[in-house]
C-alpha cells in the first residue's frame, strides 16, 4: 500500500477516531510531563545517610532549598519510582484509548483485506495512526512538565521545593522525549492492528507468577538490610514488578472473576459476569492500577500513622509533602484506572448496541442495566483497591518493624483512609454509571434492533 | 377479550410516517402474518404492540395491558411476562452463552438460575440447536442464532409471539420446523401469534394476513 493511500485511510475522519486520537496524545502529554519530572528530580543534589548501625562520624550537607524527600538519595528513589509509576498509569490510560474501537477498525481491516491490504499494510496502518498522535502527546508533554514544574518548584515553599531550576537538560530531555512517544505509540498502534493468536497462559500461571511477585516485594527489601539506599532501591523494584505482575494478570483474573459471577446464582451477578469477560482487558487493566493507587494509599497511611504516634512535626523532613504527594498520586493513578475502564464501558457502548437494545426488547429497562454496568464495576475496582490497602499498609507496617526490631508500627490510620478510600470509589463508580446513562439509553434505542 | 387491540395507531420516525391510524385486533390463538414491501411499517407495527417502541398515538392494549399510559419500566416487565419476541437477525446479547441469553427472559423476571438454564436446555433441544451451550453467539451461524432466538422467544410461554422474519437465515426445512414449534407451542398454551415477513411460506402458515402498504393497512384476508 502507498504511503499517500496509508496516510488517506490513517487520517481519522469520524468522531470516534479524533477522540481516540486525543485520547492518546493526552495519555502520552501526562506521561511524557511525569517522565520530565523524574529526570528533573536527579538534577537535586542529594546526600547518602551512613549505612544502619555505623559508628563513624558523618558531616550532612544538603540544599536547604529542597524537600528532605528528594535530597536524601534514598528517598529520592522512591519519590521518582512513584512518579514513574503515576506516568505507567497514564500510558495505561493512553493503551485503552489506542484499543478503543477495535471492533469499527476490525471490520475496516477486514474490508481492506478482502480488497488485497496485505497484514503488513494493516500493522503500517495502525502505526500511524497512532503514531501521530503520540508525538501531538510528546510535544504537549513540554507544557505538562511547566505546569507540574511550577506546581512542585517554585509554587512551594522556598525550603520544600521537589525541582530544581528549569535548565537546558530539561529541553534536550523534551526534545528526545518527542520521538519516543512516537515511536512507543506506533509500535502500540501496530500491535493493535495485529491479530494475535496466542494461547492464553492458565490461570494457575498467572496465580503462581502473582505469588512470585507479593514474595518479591517482602523478601527484596530484606536483601539491603543497612544500606538504607540498596534497600528503598530493591523496594523500588520490588513494588513496580509486583504493579506490571498485576497489570499483566489483570484480564485473566477479570475472566475469572467473570466465570465465577456467571456461575453464582444471582441473576445480576449472572448478567453482569458476561459483561465483564466481554471487558476483561480494561478491566484487568483498572484493577491493576487500582491495586496500585491502593498500594500507594496504604504506606502513606501507616507513615502518617508513625509519624503521628511519634508526635514529629508533620512539616519537617518533608514528610507532610511526601504524603501529599503519595496521596495525590494515589488519587491520579485511581483516576486514570477508573478512566480506563470508563473509556472501555463507553466504547462497549458504542460497539454493542445490537446486544444492549435486544436485551432490552426482551425485557430489561434502563434501571436493570445500569445495576448491571454498576455491578461490574464494583467486581473490577473493589478488590484491587481493597487487597492493595492491606497489603501496602500491613506490608509496610511489617517491612518496618523487620527493619528496625526497636520500632513498632501504627496501622490504626488505616481503619479510617481504608473505608473513606473504599467510600470514594463507591461514589466514582455511581458517577460513571451516571455518566453513562445518556449513552446506555441510546444504546437501548430499539433503532439499533434494526441492524445486522 | 382480544389479544392484541390497536385503535389508530399512528407512528413516526421524525418526519417520516411509518404508520398511520392503523387498528386491528387479534383473538386469542390466533396466527397472523403482516407482509407488505419494505419500508412499509411492519416492523415498526410489531414494535409498537411489543411494546419496545413508546405508543405516539392511539391506543395499544396487549394480554390486557395498555401500552399507551405505560412509562419504560412498566412496558419492560410487560415484555418479559407477557411477550415472546423473535427478532430479526436473532439478535442475541453476544456476552452471554448461548444457554443464558436463552434462559434471559425468566432471569429477568427472577427466576433462579440454575431453573432458568435447565429449561433453557430443554428449549435448545427442541428447537433442534445442535451447540455446546456455553458457546458464545459470536461463534453460531446466522441460521443457528436463529433458532436460539426463537428458543428464546418460547422459554418463558408468552400469551403473545411476536416474530419478525423468523426464517430468514434459515434453510427451507428447519425454518418449517421452527415456524411449526413457534406456532404450536404458543397457539396450544392459547397464546397468539403475530408473523411478520416477506416469505409467502411463513404467511401461508397465518390464519389471516394483514398486507400493509405505506403505513396503512392495504387489505386483510382469511387464509385457512
Amino acid at each position: 500500500m502507498k504511503p499517500a493511500t496509508l496516510w488517506l485511510l490513517a487520517v481519522p475522519n469520524v468522531r470516534a477516531s479524533r477522540t481516540r486520537a486525543a485520547l492518546v496524545a493526552m495519555g502520552t502529554a501526562a506521561a511524557g510531563g511525569l517522565v520530565l519530572v523524574t529526570l528533573a528530580l536527579f538534577r537535586v543534589p542529594a546526600f547518602a545517610l551512613p549505612p544502619r548501625g555505623s559508628t563513624a562520624n558523618y558531616s550532612i550537607s544538603y540544599d536547604p532549598r529542597y524537600a528532605g524527600i528528594v535530597t536524601s538519595a534514598e528517598t529520592r528513589i522512591g519519590v521518582a519510582t512513584a512518579v514513574l509509576l503515576v506516568a505507567g498509569t497514564a500510558l495505561v490510560l493512553a493503551w485503552q484509548a489506542v484499543s478503543s474501537g477495535s471492533a469499527r477498525r476490525h471490520r475496516r481491516d477486514q474490508a481492506l483485506t478482502t480488497t488485497g491490504a496485505t497484514p503488513g499494510d494493516l500493522r503500517r496502518l495502525g502505526a500511524i495512526e497512532t503514531a501521530v498522535a503520540g508525538a501531538v502527546g510528546g510535544l504537549l508533554a513540554g507544557p505538562v512538565y511547566l505546569l507540574l514544574w511550577f506546581v512542585l518548584g517554585p509554587a512551594q515553599p522556598a525550603t520544600s521545593r521537589l525541582l530544581p531550576a528549569l535548565a537546558p537538560a530539561d529541553l534536550i530531555a523534551w526534545a528526545c522525549l518527542v520521538p519516543a512517544s512516537a515511536a512507543l505509540a506506533a509500535a502500540a498502534g501496530a500491535r493493535s492492528g495485529t491479530q494475535l493468536h496466542r494461547r492464553p497462559l492458565s490461570g494457575w500461571w498467572w496465580l503462581a507468577l502473582a505469588i512470585v511477585a507479593l514474595a518479591g516485594m517482602f523478601t527484596l527489601p530484606q536483601l539491603g538490610q543497612g544500606d538504607r539506599q540498596l534497600q528503598v532501591t530493591l523496594m523500588s523494584v520490588a513494588v513496580t514488578l509486583l504493579l506490571l505482575v498485576a497489570l499483566a494478570c489483570g484480564a485473566p483474573w477479570a475472566r475469572g472473576k467473570a466465570s465465577r459471577m456467571s456461575r453464582r446464582g444471582r441473576t445480576t451477578d449472572l448478567l453482569a459476569g458476561g459483561g465483564l469477560r466481554a471487558l476483561a482487558g480494561p478491566a484487568g487493566r483498572a484493577a491493576g492500577v487500582l491495586l496500585g493507587a491502593g498500594l500507594t494509599t496504604g504506606v502513606a497511611t501507616v507513615i502518617l500513622g508513625n509519624i503521628l504516634r511519634q508526635a514529629t512535626d508533620l512539616g519537617s523532613g518533608g514528610h507532610l509533602t511526601g504524603i501529599v504527594l503519595a496521596a495525590v498520586a494515589a488519587g491520579l493513578a485511581a483516576l486514570a484506572g477508573l478512566a480506563t475502564i470508563t473509556l472501555a464501558a463507553v466504547d462497549d457502548l458504542l460497539t454493542n448496541r445490537r446486544g444492549l437494545a435486544a436485551m432490552a426488547a426482551i425485557g430489561a429497562d434502563l434501571a436493570l442495566l445500569q445495576a448491571l454496568q454498576r455491578r461490574r464495576l464494583r467486581a473490577a475496582t473493589i478488590a484491587p483497591l481493597v487487597s492493595g490497602l492491606l497489603i501496602g499498609g500491613l506490608g509496610y507496617g511489617a517491612l518496618s518493624v523487620a527493619g528496625e526490631p526497636a520500632a513498632s508500627t501504627d496501622a490504626w490510620p488505616l481503619l479510617i483512609v481504608g473505608p473513606a478510600a473504599l467510600a470514594l470509589l463507591l461514589l466514582a463508580n455511581a458517577g460513571i454509571v451516571r455518566l453513562l446513562r445518556s449513552r446506555t439509553r441510546e444504546a437501548i434505542d430499539p433503532a439499533n434492533l434494526r441492524v445486522a | 377479550m382480544s389479544t392484541v387491540q390497536l385503535s389508530g395507531v399512528s407512528h413516526a420516525y421524525g418526519r417520516t410516517q411509518a404508520l398511520s391510524d392503523v387498528s386491528l385486533t387479534v383473538e386469542p390463538g390466533e396466527v397472523v402474518a403482516v407482509t407488505g414491501p419494505s419500508g412499509c411499517g411492519k416492523s415498526t407495527l410489531l414494535m409498537l404492540t411489543a411494546g419496545v417502541l413508546r405508543t405516539q398515538s392511539g391506543r395499544i392494549v396487549v394480554a390486557g395491558t395498555d401500552l399507551a399510559g405505560a412509562d419504560d419500566a412498566a412496558r419492560a416487565r410487560f415484555r418479559r411476562r407477557a411477550i415472546g419476541l423473535v427478532l430479526q437477525f436473532g439478535q442475541l446479547v453476544p456476552d452471554l452463552s448461548v444457554r443464558d441469553n436463552v434462559a434471559l427472559p425468566l432471569l429477568l423476571e427472577g427466576h433462579r438460575s440454575a431453573d432458568a438454564r435447565a429449561a433453557a436446555d430443554g428449549w435448545l433441544d427442541r428447537v433442534g440447536l445442535d451447540v455446546e451451550p456455553d458457546t458464545l453467539p459470536a461463534d453460531l451461524s446466522g441460521g443457528q442464532a436463529q433458532l436460539a432466538a426463537g428458543a428464546r422467544a418460547l422459554v418463558a410461554g408468552p400469551q403473545l409471539l411476536l416474530a419478525d422474519e423468523p426464517t430468514a437465515s434459515l434453510d427451507t426445512n428447519s425454518g418449517r420446523a421452527l415456524l411449526d414449534l413457534l406456532v404450536k407451542t404458543t397457539v396450544q398454551a392459547g397464546g397468539s401469534v403475530v408473523l411478520v415477513s416477506h416469505d409467502n411460506a411463513v404467511a401461508a402458515r397465518a390464519d389471516r394476513e394483514i398486507r400493509l402498504r405505506r403505513g396503512t393497512i392495504a387489505h386483510q384476508v382469511a387464509l385457512s
